[in-house]
């Protein structure tokens, strides 16, 4: 059954596996330009990142959604050196922006996940779990949160 | 008749060494293997069943079988969970015990140095999920495991401050514990300047002194049934054992972040479930051997195995606790963390080191170990206690 919540933007296409699923998260959200969940479409479950069946109801209708424009923080992890180590490597694209911090935000429009985003700047600095944040999804660096003065 | 008792019956070793040392890992798992059938006086055709990590890539279990000269094998069993394995292999072994499918169950570990970061990172058409922290991760700067535990820190720090200081402490409780065992690798104490020095820090709260030391090395553990070595007093009771994905289930380890169940974990469910199996409180416990791929790991499973008050577990640093003689001895052999890195199988041999009153850095009198597996995926932990035959 189709959703009507506005917040719907098109059913998750599942034929072709789970490659297939993170294929087309990412091209949802270039194509959108907000932060994207999967929920269920007949139990309201929403997931992050996608799965192939609603882990709820076991439903097979499940359609990305947009997470909106503002979150909260529920963790986060500043990366200090661009130096790999065996533990650690960083994306190429972000090594000129050492220090940068991975931030794990929960939506207000769909606070039941948390989504992965980026933040730069000295705003790092002010950052705590609990900050209320703002999405920009951008064409270079992805989706970017930034803190809510 | 059913179910029957599993006992830890043999424990073996080649010699630690830093990583690059040069042996084989096939050959290290076989010395390895026959070490523990050997302290165990149990020939190895007994072996009726072997469980290993799927990401050792240092023997197969069917090849080990026949190498081993196994007279026949029931199972052949490999365990998925990264480091969440490493009790699980005995979990495993104990299962197969209970329901008399086993008698003599071989487990192992064998490393060499970073390989099973490769190994976990491969292409596996048979796991795709294992992209799912590529895919949804790293546009936003995820590095790798430490991120993982990093993020796992600041939700304990917003609970509960955890400063810098503590971690500083709490590896150099490892490596003064690691300090008391004969080829531990990291025994020296870090300095206040090394370990401040800010071209040291790393991810999160962590500088390059806060990880494991890695290690070439192979364990194995010989889990039988009570009473089929003719050594009773040597066995060291499994007397509660179990597995947990714990809350929010995620398709891989690095997805954790996005959960929000803290301090719930896949660790927390462990210890409820072998607590109430034993039938003991964690007051109870003389001894524990704790994940230690971080500082910060081992602290965070100090309070999920409720071996102290919930933020306390800073204060315990502060009285020494951690050592042998103190009041909540934690990785006597200085763990992975400053002994040498085994995904955590390693800390099994310690706890029965501990139980059988054979162990370098030895707890008074220890009766009851908890040994658990990490907190960020699918995972494992189990009570054991010693002889009292």
């Amino acid at each position: 059954m189709q959703s009507t919540d506005p917040l719907v933007l098109r059913q998750c296409d599942l034929q072709r596996g789970v490659q297939g699923l993170a294929d087309d998260f990412n091209a949802a959200v270039r194509s959108n330009r907000v932060p994207i969940a999967q929920r269920c479409d007949d139990c309201g479950t929403a997931q992050f990142p996608p799965m192939l069946s609603c882990p709820v109801c076991r439903s097979q209708e499940l359609s990305w959604v947009s997470c909106g424009n503002t979150g909260t923080v529920g963790t986060f992890v500043t990366v200090h050196t661009s130096e790999a180590t065996p533990s650690m490597s960083i994306p190429r694209r972000l090594r000129a922006l050492v220090p940068y911090t991975s931030v794990y935000v929960a939506p207000d429009a769909v606070p039941s996940v948390r989504v992965a985003a980026l933040m730069i700047g000295p705003q790092q600095a002010q950052l705590r779990v609990g900050s209320a944040v703002a999405f920009d999804v951008t064409d270079d660096l992805g989706l970017l949160v930034n803190i809510v003065v | 008749m059913f179910p029957r008792r599993a006992v830890i019956a043999g424990i073996g070793e080649v010699a630690i060494t830093p990583p690059g040392s040069g042996r084989s890992p096939d050959l290290m798992t076989v010395q390895s293997a026959k070490a523990a059938c050997a302290d165990a006086s149990v020939d190895p055709s007994r072996i009726d069943a072997i469980v290993k990590y799927t990401y050792d890539g240092s023997l197969s279990s069917m090849a080990l079988a026949a190498t081993l000269g196994c007279a026949d094998v029931n199972a052949l069993i490999e365990i998925p969970m990264g480091g969440g394995s490493s009790v699980a292999l005995i979990d495993i072994a104990r299962a197969l015990i209970m329901a008399g499918r086993a008698q003599a169950v071989l487990c192992f570990r064998t490393l060499t140095g970073d390989e099973w970061l490769k190994q976990m990172s491969m292409a596996d058409p048979a796991r795709p999920y294992y992209l799912d922290g590529s895919n949804y991760l790293r546009s936003s700067g995820w590095t790798g495991y430490l991120h993982s535990f990093a993020a796992l820190y600041a939700q304990y720090d917003a609970l509960h401050p955890l400063s810098r200081e503590a971690l500083f402490m709490s590896a150099n409780a490892l490596r003064a514990n690691a300090a008391k065992n004969t080829g531990a690798l990291a025994v020296t104490p870090l300095s206040r300047a090394e370990y401040f020095e800010e071209s040291a820090r790393t991810v999160g709260p962590f500088t390059k002194f806060d990880e494991y030391v890695s290690a070439d090395l192979s364990c194995a553990v010989l889990v039988t049934a009570a009473g089929f070595t003719d050594h009773p007093s040597r066995e060291v009771d499994i007397v509660a054992s179990a597995q947990s994905q714990g809350p929010a289930a995620k398709t891989w380890f690095d997805l954790r972040p996005v959960t929000s169940t803290y301090p719930d974990s896949p660790s927390s469910w462990v210890a409820q479930k072998i607590y109430a199996e034993a039938g003991i409180a964690p007051r109870d416990i003389d001894v524990a051997a704790l994940y230690d791929c971080t500082s910060f790991t081992v602290l965070d499973l100090v309070e999920t195995y409720r071996l102290c008050a919930p933020g306390e577990v800073a204060s315990l640093l502060q009285d020494n606790a951690f050592r042998a003689d103190g009041a909540r001895p934690v990785n006597t052999h200085g763990g992975d963390f400053a002994a040498g890195y085994s995904a955590g199988f390693r800390h099994l041999l310690e706890a029965t080191r501990q139980l059988r009153s054979e162990a370098e850095n030895q707890v008074p009198e220890a009766q009851f170990a908890v040994v658990g597996a990490p907190q960020i995926g699918p995972t494992s932990g189990a009570i054991l206690r010693r002889s009292e035959r």
